[in-house]
């Protein structure tokens, strides 16, 4: 009887504290939900009444509170700063040059500005092909001192982005932005908005020349389109839509700020359904950036896969067989984050940057 | 409660503990396991989903409470239920050690002490770890020593997961084992067995059971209680704040950004990451750890104490009776002393010392750099130990407690670069900055971060005194209040915390 009445203390006491926390918390659980997994998260009839309704709103006046605090505390230490940049011109009035000079496929600035891309037609889905990506590829965008590279994209990127950044600064003393994070992709904007990331970056950062994106497995399912609507189908016409502007959002950001795209498309994956989703959005992502003259790399070939093929290991020039993707059948093992990071620096010229130590 | 990960996307930046295993290439089932969505079947002990399913897991566990039995074999499905959502090979595995060791119970007990009793359970431990753990790290290096003097040799590798908790349950094992030929424990019953083997609280992380404090709570005298229900929320909270906002903050400010890429921040920086990940790892493994001991609170088993303020220590032999106290007791127990211990002189002593730190460096993880990091504990284990031959203990001139504080804790704090960088030239990399440091560097604002973390350190005992008695003040509020001020507590945490939950380091081990 006692342990009874302890567990049924403790229980009150869980219970409380969790819908205490459900109750406070409820919108950053609904979009968990959504973005975890892909359908509306609303508690029936509670979910409506304004009692409930109020500890969200609580949470969210509360949070406007801090933004404003901070945001009016930032501008009061910037004001100064701002009032003595204003004083000095001299390096606002200086031309931007484009470092696209050996860049074939890319458009002088002001012709790309003025163009806006055709619109693409839907496709339901697209075979991958090799991209650009060889076994000796050749540079396709240009670096100069002073230039830096940001990085944009999931967990597939968090892997890969430590790499590149660590060879662009050792070999060429360029800097990095790498903003990757993992469960984020393009399909949930409520719960992470990267074309919005990227134009706050592009606009903070001028020095960005590069834009290495690299996501997907994140994406390949049904997708919000606002309150009260339902689900977009993944694969549908207006799922594919939404997609392709979301990814035209980046692509015109870059352009907008005169940055270099190299789009990494993701690699065939172990789990069929996967992979075969990976295909689907790897022909959105090629399409889109063939159309606003970026580049586009396909990490299927540098992990060795034709067609559809998956394998965890890769043969290399002597013949041994290097493990490149982790059990999980997604996500590289450092060998594999190499190779594409490799991959990705071959595609990049450094003309007149030296290389320490070469 | 025990959840709220990826909750608010503003202003986040990365969690540490993911993208750390996943850039070191670590097994993805243990490690990756809170990245995709595509992965969403597996539990974490700080999800949504796991607080929902332990609230109503608690409610049927408890109306059992009338059968020891059937909360039992509840406490095992759910395990094996946790175990087979990394993968169903893991469970297998799982089953599989825990009927060896069933057997070897057996043998034990049969023959309880004999030389070939013993050799059974060393073939059994490290045959599991071989296979499972370092195979690839064993034949690597074989390989490469031949290479070197010239012989081309390829040894066979087999490509296996690494199952999840096998380096605890593997050590929960030989003290099972050890126990029974040393005759203190008979051998138990299989359910009861497994149900020890598989304990979920402590299965992923620890802390490292002893069999006979834990088969005797798995088979109580009494009925099974909920054992200080206030104090195991309390630690619950803790472990939000120690998760959620002091290392995911620390993470994403302080540490990933300079240890992925430290050449590209000063000097001055790279000192303050290294800080920083001594704090990140201290309030990741022990916010960790409160959270399981939380747990099992709950369900009526006591856990063993693993943390006690670390970096108060004054000196290394201390900082391990304080830091992962149930790893440091066993490797005390089953490896340090059966190797001699200190019985056979000072230097047999040290190198015992050394030996028992390589193979606790290597148990957490199969890469040089954990060696590495062994060796420096060993190494510092003894030069301290010297030390106490020159110097009377203890020493009583002003300051001398803090000044051996500050410098326990950079020694410590040193060779964490070791545990945090994937390799070595990485970790040189970070040496090699750090040896940069200027005066003049000092002066800047990572300079006062700098200051600040010393102060820390500094005034950490002071803190710890002025807290604890705050921590056990609201274990004495009543019941029925309680859970309201503990609440908003949480909820401030997660509101002033970065979204994204750290997942914890020592999964990976």
């Amino acid at each position: 009887m006692r342990t009874h009445l302890d567990a049924a203390k403790a229980l009150y006491g869980l219970v409380l504290v969790t819908v205490l926390l459900f109750w406070l918390n409820q919108d950053s659980i609904s979009l968990y939900c959504q973005q975890k997994y892909h359908q509306r998260c609303e508690l029936p009839v509670l979910g409506q009444s304004p009692a409930w309704r109020l500890g969200g709103d609580l949470t969210q006046a509360v949070g406007a509170a801090r933004d404003g605090f901070v945001q009016s505390l930032q501008q009061s230490r910037v004001e100064p700063v701002v009032a003595q940049v204003e004083t000095v011109v001299l390096p606002e009035t200086m031309p931007v040059v484009s470092v696209r000079v050996d860049a074939p496929q890319a458009l002088p600035a002001a012709v790309a500005n003025n163009a806006p891309p055709a619109k693409a037609t839907p496709v339901s889905a697209v075979p991958v092909t090799d991209g650009i990506a060889s076994k000796s590829p050749s540079p396709v965008v240009t670096l100069a001192a002073g230039d830096e590279v940001f990085l944009v994209g999931d967990s597939l990127m968090q892997g890969v982005a430590p790499h590149l950044a660590n060879t662009l600064r050792k070999r060429y003393q360029i800097k990095s932005v790498n903003l990757s994070r993992q469960s984020t992709g393009l399909a949930y904007p409520g719960f992470f908005n990267w074309p919005q990331t990227v134009a706050k970056t592009l606009d903070s950062a001028p020095n960005i020349r590069l834009m290495v994106v690299f996501l997907g497995p994140n994406d390949p399912w049904d997708m919000p389109q606002g309150k009260g609507k339902p689900f977009l189908r993944f694969k549908s016409p207006d799922w594919e839509h939404d997609y392709r502007q979301r990814i035209d959002a980046i692509l015109e950001q870059a352009r907008e700020h005169q940055v270099q795209v190299i789009w990494v498309g993701p690699p065939n994956m172990r789990q069929q359904r996967l992979s075969s989703a990976m295909a689907y959005l790897s022909g959105l992502y090629q399409e889109q950036t063939t159309l606003y003259r970026q580049h586009y790399l396909s990490a299927n070939p540098v992990l060795g896969y034709r067609d559809e093929t998956f394998s965890y290991t890769l043969q290399d020039s002597q013949g041994k067989r290097v493990k490149t993707r982790v059990d999980d059948g997604i996500h590289f093992t450092i060998a594999g984050q190499k190779l594409i990071a490799d991959q990705i620096v071959s595609l990049i010229a450094f003309p007149g940057l030296t290389v320490p130590g070469h | 409660m025990i959840f709220l990960y990826g909750l608010r996307c503003e202003g986040w930046r990365r969690s540490a503990i993911i993208a750390t295993a996943l850039s070191r290439g670590i097994h993805a089932s243990e490690a990756a396991f809170i990245c995709l969505r595509v992965m969403d079947y597996v539990v974490s002990f700080l999800s949504i989903e796991f607080g929902l399913c332990f609230i109503l897991f608690f409610i049927v566990y408890w109306s059992l409470c009338w059968s020891l039995r059937l909360q039992n074999a509840l406490l095992l499905v759910a395990s094996y239920a946790l175990v087979s959502s990394f993968s169903l090979e893991s469970l297998y595995i799982l089953l599989g050690y825990t009927e060896l060791v069933y057997l070897l119970g057996l043998v034990g007990a049969r023959y309880p002490g004999r030389r070939f009793s013993y050799l059974l359970v060393v073939l059994l431990v490290l045959g599991f770890f071989y296979l499972f753990k370092y195979q690839e790290f064993v034949t690597s290096g074989v390989q490469g020593a031949l290479a070197s003097v010239g012989v081309a040799f390829s040894l066979p590798v087999l490509q296996v997961l690494v199952p999840i908790g096998l380096s605890f349950y593997a050590f929960h094992s030989v003290s099972y084992l050890v126990s029974i030929n040393r005759r203190e424990l008979p051998s138990a019953s299989p359910f009861d067995l497994a149900l020890y083997l598989a304990f979920f609280p402590s299965l992923i992380a620890g802390p490292v059971n002893r069999a006979i404090p834990m088969l005797a709570q798995i088979r109580p005298h009494t009925l099974r209680q909920v054992l200080e229900p206030q104090r195991a929320m309390g630690l619950i909270a803790l472990a939000v704040v120690k998760l959620f906002f002091c290392s995911a903050w620390l993470a994403s400010q302080w540490v990933d950004p300079v240890f992925e890429t430290p050449g590209s921040f000063t000097p001055e920086q790279m000192l303050l990451s290294v800080y920083g990940y001594s704090f990140l790892i201290y309030f990741n493994f022990s916010g960790y750890t409160n959270l399981v001991t939380g747990i099992a609170l709950l369900l009526g088993f006591r856990l063993p104490e693993n943390f006690n303020a670390p970096y108060a220590a004054h000196n290394l032999k201390e900082f391990w009776a304080r830091w992962h106290i149930s790893l440091s007791l066993f490797i005390r127990d089953y490896v340090y002393i059966p190797l001699g211990g200190n019985r056979h002189g000072v230097w047999r002593g040290n190198l015992n010392m050394l030996l028992a730190m390589l193979i606790s460096g290597l148990w957490h993880g199969a890469s040089l750099n954990f060696v590495i990091w062994g060796a420096l504990h060993g190494l510092g284990l003894a030069v301290y130990k010297a030390s106490t031959y020159l110097l009377p203990q203890p020493m009583r001139w002003p300051g001398a407690g803090l000044a051996a504080r500050l410098l326990t804790f950079h020694y410590v704090a040193f060779a964490w670069i070791f545990f945090r960088t994937a390799s070595l030239d990485e970790a040189m990399d970070m040496v090699a900055g750090i040896a940069d440091i200027s005066v003049s560097g000092v002066f800047s604002p990572t300079g006062l971060c700098l200051l600040a973390c010393v102060l820390y350190v500094a005034v950490y005992p002071q803190m710890l005194a002025l807290l604890r008695p705050c921590l056990a003040a609201t274990t004495r509020l009543p019941w029925q209040f309680h859970p309201l001020p503990l609440g908003v507590f949480v909820s401030l945490v997660i509101f002033a915390s970065q979204s994204g939950v750290p997942g914890f380091i020592y999964a990976s081990f």
